[in-house]
């Protein structure tokens, strides 16, 4: 793409705006073709399909009519009619005879089509003979015979007509869908040829816009902004310099030369801002204006320094002479040196006086310096003893807080053992009436023993007696021999029922007699029991009494304990109050003494700098 | 009571035990009436072998100063328990006096003072054996009454020789079990027993 960019700009457009026309050509050239292809398909639709359907159409329509009016000529007998029936008929043969014509010169093209067609044609040939033939014979009233021809000869002939008329009709039909088919491809593949080379186009102008923009319009807006800052100041501007060989080339190769002598300049006035006079600067042609100005201007800058350097030796003396009454420089300088002169005299004297002033400053600031010492050394010991009493003051209100605390949990204590001893109170009348129950229970047990002896007592009586029957039966069985065995049985069990009664009453007055013993001891312990319970009633009232009286005391102690709290709490918090002005007091004596100190410096800086003062001011010359 | 402390729960539960054991009333456990049956069985079956052995004598054993002694069963009309006597004046001490039994007025006889036997041991003597044969009819005293039971006469041996007098002539025998069998028919048959006075 070098070369292109390195043609002229006029022949650049002149080569992209070809290319576009040359496509519009091409698209026009494609178009007429196109349409002048339809036109002539259209006319052969319509001259070799439509025609001869249309025609054939005819021709059966008037064969059928015809047929028709023979047929009606057979059924009249009215002359007249029949005669102006024949030249109907007359008439039609004619039109039909037309029709032959047009579809003959239409079907030239189709040999096959035309056999066929001619083949109609003979067969209307014979129709019409055999139908003159009908119309002599029913002229001469032989109806009957006509109408038996028509049915025979003339309507096979008929039948044969229409089937080949209508399979050339269908065949026209056929060959005009046919064309209309092709037809339709046609203009198909002329629209996607259109949308081919219409999208074609459209890219290839994109692409020459794209181009032509970035060839021409991006530089020239590159040198546009770079202009744009170079007219607000900024020399900083770089162009990039491509090898290129046209319109734009040139124009940013200058622009580069302006920028660079800019650049120059821009550094030489830099450097004597920064008062570097000493600067060379070479013009570059006689009608460099920029160039000569600045000769100029160092020159009379180099002039004035040497008279500022006289000056700052302490020269007093030197003479300035300006350019003209515009030169601000020249007048300020006159007027500062005669502005000096006086100064310098006013300061002399000034200084003399604060000399003098400084020295008795100093004086006095030492001895407050003094002062000031002692004073907060007296204020750190205070703090001191403060900070202690307040410890103090802080152990002691948390003693009395404890004690306090202490005191209200006791009197919780006493309240709650108070309660207990209510309780316990009621406990122990409780365990009276029980074991008072025990007691009555216990001699109940031992009236029912001493029931259950007696019963015993009837049981061994009873168990005795039954042995005795026992005995008798054994006896009476004995007597009784053989017949009383069964007997002696039974009443050997009886007799062991009775022993064994025996024996169970005697263990039964061994139990009742160890329950007895275990009663009275029960009886006995009940006794003890209620008694000891009693005391313990006695006894546990006076602990409810003493404990009453003890929680009293306790609460007035807590109360005492709680206000000593409060007490000492307040006591505290003054004695921090105290601190804290203290340690306020002695920050602001510390302060102080470093002010003083710091004023006792200053006073001799002071001292020392008058001394100073009247050196310098001596060593201006003044005439 | 070990660790100071009662225990109640137990306690309840023992006394609740015994409520209920109270309540239920005594019942043998099947094994129980098992174990019962069984022995009654063992023993009814060892004395049909006593049976079956030939000479036995059925006799009525009592208890007297802690001495056991038999009377044969045929003669004894009954046993009968001592509840009012009534004494008689003008007899020999073995008389103890006369019982009513059933309407009929008989002597009762106090066969240790009638042997002479020394006073030994306590006597409840609340038991009457009323022995009979066809003329004589009266009640010695016995402490209790063992039962009846069967002593071979094979098993029964001779009278002790140490025994002397008027016992010696009432004795029959003593069986190996130390019980001594009075001789009934001669008790009743003896004249001294009889006392006839005019006074």
């Amino acid at each position: 793409m070098k070369w292109f960019v390195n043609l002229a700009t006029r022949i650049k457009l002149f080569l992209s705006f070809g290319v576009m026309l040359l496509l519009l050509l091409v698209v026009i050239t494609t178009a007429s073709t196109g349409l002048t292809d339809f036109r002539q398909s259209q006319e052969e639709l319509f001259r070799n399909d439509f025609l001869p359907a249309i025609e054939l159409l005819q021709l059966r329509s008037n064969q059928n009519r015809v047929r028709a009016q023979i047929l009606q000529m057979i059924m009249t007998k009215d002359r007249a009619k029949q005669q102006a029936l024949e030249r109907d008929i007359r008439e039609r043969t004619k039109d039909i005879d037309d029709g032959f014509k047009i579809v003959s010169a239409s079907l030239q093209n189709h040999p096959k089509e035309l056999k066929q067609f001619e083949e109609i044609v003979s067969l209307v040939a014979d129709y019409r003979k055999t139908r003159d033939q009908q119309i002599s014979l029913i002229y001469t009233d032989k109806a009957g015979d006509a109408e038996s021809l028509d049915a025979t000869v003339q309507s096979e002939r008929f039948n044969r007509i229409r089937e080949i008329a209508e399979k050339l009709g269908d065949t026209a039909v056929a060959q005009a869908k046919m064309r209309i088919t092709h037809a339709d491809a046609r203009a198909k593949f002329l629209f996607q040829t259109f949308v081919g080379i219409s999208f074609l186009a459209f890219i290839l102008g994109v692409g020459a816009a794209l181009f032509l923009s970035a060839v021409i319009a991006k530089p020239l807006k590159k040198v546009t902004m770079a202009a744009g800052r170079i007219a607000s100041g900024d020399l900083g501007v770089a162009i990039s310099e491509d090898d290129r060989k046209d319109e734009m080339g040139a124009l940013m190769k200058a622009f580069t030369e302006m920028v660079r002598y800019l650049q120059d300049m821009a550094a030489v006035s830099r450097q004597v801002a920064g008062g570097n006079l000493a600067v060379t600067i070479q013009p570059v042609s006689d009608k460099d204006v920029l160039g000569n100005a600045f000769v100029e201007m160092t020159g009379y800058l180099n002039e004035m320094a040497a008279v500022s350097k006289q000056v700052s030796e302490g020269d007093l003396t030197v003479r300035v002479t300006p350019a003209s009454d515009r030169d601000l420089l020249g007048n300020a300088f006159v007027n500062m040196l005669a502005s000096l002169r006086r100064i310098n005299q006013e300061v002399c004297d000034g200084v003399n006086v604060l000399a003098s002033s400084a020295s008795e400053i100093l004086a006095s600031t030492t001895q407050i310096a003094a002062g000031m010492s002692e004073t907060a050394t007296s204020v750190t010991e205070t703090t001191a003893t403060v900070e202690e009493i307040k410890q103090t003051a802080l152990l002691s209100s948390k003693k009395s807080r404890s004690v306090s605390e202490n005191a209200q949990k006791a009197a919780l204590v006493a309240v709650r053992g108070n309660a207990t001893v209510s309780e316990m109170v009621g406990g122990v009348g409780r365990i009276k009436g029980l074991m008072e129950t025990v007691a009555e229970s216990l001699v109940l047990l031992t009236e029912q023993t001493q029931a259950i002896g007696e019963i015993i007592a009837v049981v061994t009586d009873l168990a005795q007696q039954s042995n005795l029957l026992a005995v008798n039966a054994a006896i009476e069985a004995a007597k009784a021999g053989d017949h009383g065995k069964g007997f002696t049985v039974v009443a050997q069990e009886i007799k062991s029922l009775a022993d064994q009664s025996r024996q169970a009453t005697e263990q039964v007055r061994t139990i009742l007699g160890d329950i007895q013993k275990a009663t009275g001891r029960s009886v006995l312990a009940a006794e003890q029991v209620s008694r000891a319970v009693e005391d313990g009633v006695q006894q546990t009232t006076e602990s409810g009494d003493s404990i009453r009286e003890l929680a009293e005391s306790i609460g007035e102690a807590a109360q005492a304990a709680e206000q000593i709290a409060v007490s000492s709490q307040q006591q505290l918090t003054g004695m921090e109050q105290v601190a804290m002005a203290m340690e306020n007091i002695k920050q602001a004596t510390l302060q102080n003494v470093l002010g003083t100190r710091q004023a006792e410096q200053a006073a001799h800086t002071l001292n020392e700098l008058g001394q100073k003062l009247k050196e310098i001011v001596s060593r201006f010359k003044v005439a | 009571m070990s660790d100071g402390r009662l225990d109640w729960e137990e306690i309840q539960r023992r006394v609740e035990a015994a409520g209920r054991a109270i309540a239920c009333g005594y019942a043998p456990g099947p094994e129980e009436v098992r174990r019962t049956l069984k022995k009654r069985a063992a023993m009814l079956a060892c004395e049909k072998e006593e049976e079956a052995t030939a000479d036995s004598l059925e006799v009525v054993e009592f208890l007297l100063a802690r001495e056991r002694y038999g009377i044969e069963s045929h003669f004894i009309r009954e046993v009968y328990p001592l509840k009012d006597y009534t004494p008689l004046p003008g007899v020999p001490p073995f008389v103890l006096g006369l019982v009513n039994v059933r309407g009929r007025i008989l002597s009762v006889v106090d066969i240790k003072k009638f042997f002479d036997m020394p006073d030994q041991g306590i006597s409840d003597l609340n038991t009457i054996i009323l022995i009979k044969d066809g003329t004589m009819e009266f009640g010695i005293l016995a402490d209790a009454i063992a039962g009846v039971r069967k002593v071979a006469v094979s098993d029964m041996g001779p009278p002790l020789p140490t025994l002397t007098g008027i016992r010696r002539e009432f004795l029959k025998g003593v069986t190996g079990e130390r019980m001594v069998i009075l001789d009934a028919a001669r008790l009743l048959a003896d004249k001294n027993i009889v006392i006839h006075h005019e006074v």
